[in-house]
């Protein structure tokens, strides 16, 4: 078996990352909690990394996608930037937060970077018309689910970079009002205010989907 | 004339329409799985995995000379020597230096009660002990309480994920 297969990723959650041989006597990976986890990976324990990677990567490119207008190679140098950082820091997590609001801070920081570093966005015809749908064209449930989220991703690159993280950390990853504040280094009455904005902003939004 | 929609549409009520379309949006985006996510995944595990962390030498002496060994390569070596240690976990372990010189180290486990805490700390060291001096050398101090710390930073109780 090669090393990149021993580190196989399962997205579906049917085969979790294995346990390390060495320690099979402990409970497998995927039963332990994020904090163990983060524990023994700071102990060098690679399989536990792995296995904090596929809980959190596919929630962490998903976050990084739309904090990047939809820039795949933006969003994969952003996660796995913040993850390298994750892996060679993870000795500096004590627990205080979830292992979970960590990451995203981490991600958020390179998603800063990479906003910095490239031109701004040209606002093109599509953002100013009226988001359309031509439900003739796309009969099956799937298409209209997939034009849904499309309009979605519009709606929400035009929102501020604040409003935008706030409001997908808090509909898509679940986050408590204070653990975003912890990830955009603000108050819990600042994101409230930023949730609010971004929720009338999106709504409206979609409402002019057809 | 110009439009700026992102500080044009506050100004609008949100309708029962647009609310209803955006809780739709939002879990169809919560249950899909970006495609390109799961054929970059593999690779980008890899990548990360193939980092080393930066970390601190400690000198080691053997009949054929000085050498010097990471700190980290110390941690994974004794963690790999003390998992198999029945009812316990090791959750820390923090090697002592001073001018390069192994001076001493602090292992922190969790361990199962009511299984006795003494024999197994004493247990740790030994195998602790037993492992720095194979890769460090003979200059490794004693076991004593000062030099090789255990520390017992959580107990738990019929716990079966830790057999």
């Amino acid at each position: 078996m090669t090393r990149s297969s021993q580190w196989r990723v399962s997205n579906d959650g049917s085969s979790p990352v294995p346990s390390d041989p060495e320690t099979a006597r402990l409970a497998p990976v995927s039963e332990r909690s994020d904090v163990v986890l983060a524990r023994r990976a700071s102990l060098g324990d690679r399989y536990a990394f792995a296995e904090l990677f596929r809980r959190h990567g596919a929630g962490l490119y998903r976050h990084a996608l739309r904090m990047l207008d939809g820039d795949h190679h933006a969003a994969e140098d952003a996660v796995q930037e913040a993850l390298t950082k994750a892996w060679l820091k993870i000795d500096t997590f004590h627990g205080e937060s979830q292992l979970r609001t960590w990451l995203f801070r981490l991600l958020i920081n390179e998603c800063l970077n990479v906003r910095r570093r490239r031109r701004p966005l040209v606002v093109d015809d599509q953002m100013l018309e009226l988001l359309t749908h031509d439900q003739e064209a796309d009969p099956h449930v799937s298409a209209v689910d997939q034009h849904l989220r499309e309009a979605l991703d519009l709606a929400l690159s035009e929102l501020p970079f604040r409003q935008r993280a706030a409001w997908l950390l808090s509909e898509i990853e679940d986050l408590s009002y204070a653990e975003i504040a912890e990830v955009l280094r603000t108050n819990v009455t600042v994101v409230r205010g930023q949730l609010h904005r971004a929720r009338s902003t999106l709504a409206v939004r979609m409402a002019q989907w057809r | 004339m110009a439009m700026n929609p992102v500080h044009d549409v506050p100004q609008q009520a949100p309708s029962v329409a647009g609310e209803a379309r955006l809780l739709a949006a939002v879990s169809e985006l919560r249950d899909h799985t970006d495609e390109r996510w799961v054929e970059i995944a593999d690779d980008m595990l890899v990548n990360i995995l193939r980092r080393s962390r930066p970390s601190h030498p400690v000198r080691a002496e053997t009949p054929g000379g000085e050498f010097h060994v990471s700190e980290l390569v110390l941690i994974t070596a004794l963690r790999h020597a003390l998992d198999p240690i029945a009812r316990c976990e090791i959750t820390d372990i923090h090697i002592h230096s001073e001018r390069g010189s192994y001076t001493g180290i602090t292992i922190v486990a969790t361990a199962q009660i009511p299984h006795p805490l003494i024999p197994m700390a004493d247990r740790i060291r030994d195998i602790a002990q037993d492992r720095l001096r194979k890769i460090l050398g003979t200059p490794v101090p004693h076991v004593t309480v000062e030099a090789m710390h255990v520390h017992f930073g959580d107990v738990t109780k019929d716990n079966p994920k830790l057999r």
